[in-house]
């Protein structure tokens, strides 16, 4: 059975009411996410989505509409708020602004610790998330503040990760990093996706990040939600992203313009792999 | 949550208020500050009320938002009041125990909370309806006598302006990095006080850390623009007075002249009741 694990039903949320600063930031969103997906959520800056994924873990309480989370409305009123975040595992932008403590393991073992685990358990989960990132043993007891960038978000990462959460949201997990950085961390974040079958979210500026890594896409404009749907057809819809300052991968617009000067490919490609195989198979024909 | 504390802050709007010259509104706070605490008759605040709420209506700043600045400091107005209420000498009025309630100290429990309510109020008004640009720019204009007796002025008014451009940036951070510790089950409400001061390290931390980050990438830009402080330094925007101004300086004089007539007037013939 596929279970559906995060229901939003016509979730509003205003902020500021009653000032001049008051802003319809989420205008009746609805939609379900199902336990094992890989969904990437992309949008104009200001669109609603860092918004949005703070609603997913109860940081920002909608103003009107409901929120489930594995079948439980998340505003019942005992509803354990806690025990939700430690389930819906939130990566924050630039999150290696919230390291604080001494030493990278304490760091990481800031999490487990919170969720009254007993040390062993704690450190485990340490050790575990440390490994799916990519920082060895080395750097255990180096002050995170003394790491190179990549590195500091990666330790970042591994301390939502050492919760072991059913959901990972990741906030635009590679801004700011040089391209070999924002492959090993997207590499990571999938393989990870893979072994342990942790739903994803992925929020990105990047369409080829999108292209190559997930399976359905929301797309943000403005407050609202305007496509919701596999990725390949997304970005079959080019030109309604265009018209709210988003885009198709490149290889879209290559394969697009091959098509329209009579070469025989299929315009479905959206990584670089797949319009290769195409174009190979059009040469060929 | 923590956007609550609006002190400080500036408000957008377009009215009157928002229009004036800096220079006048800092006189005006100034002066507004005075007549708070130079009298203490039932005439005279009922002046300075009224003034105030046509203050309050012409910014166009909601009553609501004004008021949730008082937030901040209800714990030193509960303190004054309570300190006022019950270590009075006088005339005694209620007895709880030991504790006694006089007719002095009521008086001045509700005139000094009174005070301290439209003293912040008052000087909110300042920040609500100038930019922190403006307002440094109308205190550097103001000080600029102090000049000959060798006071950085210039420099003063440039580390005002940071701090105060620095305030809700600042928020902002700590809002966000909230979040993020809350997302790893940190605890910021719960809990007795040593455990609640611990609770606030992951927050204090990342948040130096980021205000030094902030401090060292603004002075870098600021050098990268040739910065180098007030000496020849002009302004694209000078400031000038209009006409609204001069209207409005004269409403800020009659006001006071009222304020004290009203007081006066009051001390010499005490029938209103509520004297001290």
């Amino acid at each position: 059975m596929i279970r559906l694990q995060i229901v939003f039903d016509h979730v509003d949320y205003i902020y500021g009411m009653g000032t001049s600063f008051e802003k319809h930031a989420l205008k009746d969103i609805s939609f379900k996410i199902k336990k094992g997906e890989f969904i990437g959520l992309i949008g104009h800056t200001g669109s609603g989505k860092s918004t949005l994924i703070q609603h997913m873990n109860g940081l920002i309480r909608a103003t009107r509409g409901k929120i489930y989370f594995n079948g439980e409305d998340i505003y019942e009123k005992n509803y354990d708020m806690r025990s939700l975040r430690s389930k819906v595992g939130l990566v924050f932008q630039y999150p290696e602004h919230q390291l604080f403590e001494t030493t990278v393991y304490k760091d990481v073992n800031f999490g487990p610790r919170n969720l009254g685990l007993d040390k062993l358990e704690a450190d485990i989960r340490t050790y575990e998330a440390l490994k799916m990132v990519g920082i060895g043993e080395d750097l255990l007891d180096v002050s995170p503040f003394e790491l190179s960038g990549g590195q500091k978000r990666r330790v970042a990462i591994a301390g939502i990760l050492a919760m072991k959460p059913e959901v990972l949201i990741l906030d635009e997990p590679t801004a700011g990093l040089d391209p070999k950085g924002r492959d090993d961390i997207l590499d990571q974040i999938a393989r990870l996706h893979k072994e342990s079958n942790i739903t994803i979210i992925l929020v990105t500026h990047s369409m080829e990040d999108v292209a190559n890594y997930v399976d359905r896409v929301l797309v943000m404009n403005k407050g609202s939600l305007v496509m919701d749907e596999e990725t390949r057809k997304v970005f079959a819809r080019y030109r309604e992203l265009e018209k709210i300052h988003l885009a198709a991968p490149q290889v879209t617009y290559i394969m697009n313009a091959l098509r329209e000067r009579g070469f025989p490919v299929s315009t479905d490609a959206t990584t670089v792999e797949e319009a290769k195989n195409e174009i190979i198979k059009g040469i060929k024909r | 949550m923590i956007r609550d504390i609006t002190i400080g802050q500036y408000y957008p709007a377009d009215s009157v208020l928002h229009h004036l010259d800096p220079r006048l509104k800092l006189n005006g706070t100034l002066l507004f500050i005075i007549s708070i605490f130079l009298f203490d008759t039932f005439y005279g605040y009922l002046a300075v009320t009224i003034f105030l709420l046509t203050v309050i209506k012409l910014s166009k700043v909601p009553l609501k938002y004004v008021l949730r600045g008082l937030k901040a400091v209800i714990v030193i107005l509960i303190f004054t009041m309570t300190f006022n209420l019950f270590l009075t000498q006088g005339d005694v009025l209620v007895r709880l125990g030991f504790l006694r309630i006089t007719k002095q100290g009521l008086h001045s429990a509700l005139f000094n909370g009174l005070r301290l309510i439209y003293l912040i109020m008052g000087s909110s008004f300042m920040t609500f309806t100038t930019t922190p640009n403006q307002l440094t720019d109308g205190m550097e204009r103001l000080l600029r006598p102090l000049r000959h007796i060798k006071v950085p002025v210039h420099e003063i008014a440039m580390m005002m302006s940071i701090a105060l451009r620095f305030i809700p940036i600042l928020l902002e951070e700590t809002d966000k990095i909230m979040k993020a510790q809350m997302a790893r089950g940190a605890d910021f409400e719960s809990g007795g006080v040593i455990k609640r001061a611990k609770g606030l390290v992951p927050l204090l931390v990342p948040l130096f850390v980021s205000a030094f980050r902030r401090a060292n990438d603004l002075a870098m830009a600021m050098e990268a623009r040739c910065y180098r402080g007030g000496e020849g330094r002009t302004k694209m925007k000078p400031l000038k007075y209009s006409r609204k101004d001069a209207v409005a300086y004269l409403v800020l004089f009659m006001y006071f002249a009222a304020v004290v007539v009203i007081s006066i007037y009051e001390k010499h013939f005490p029938y209103f009741a509520f004297r001290r």
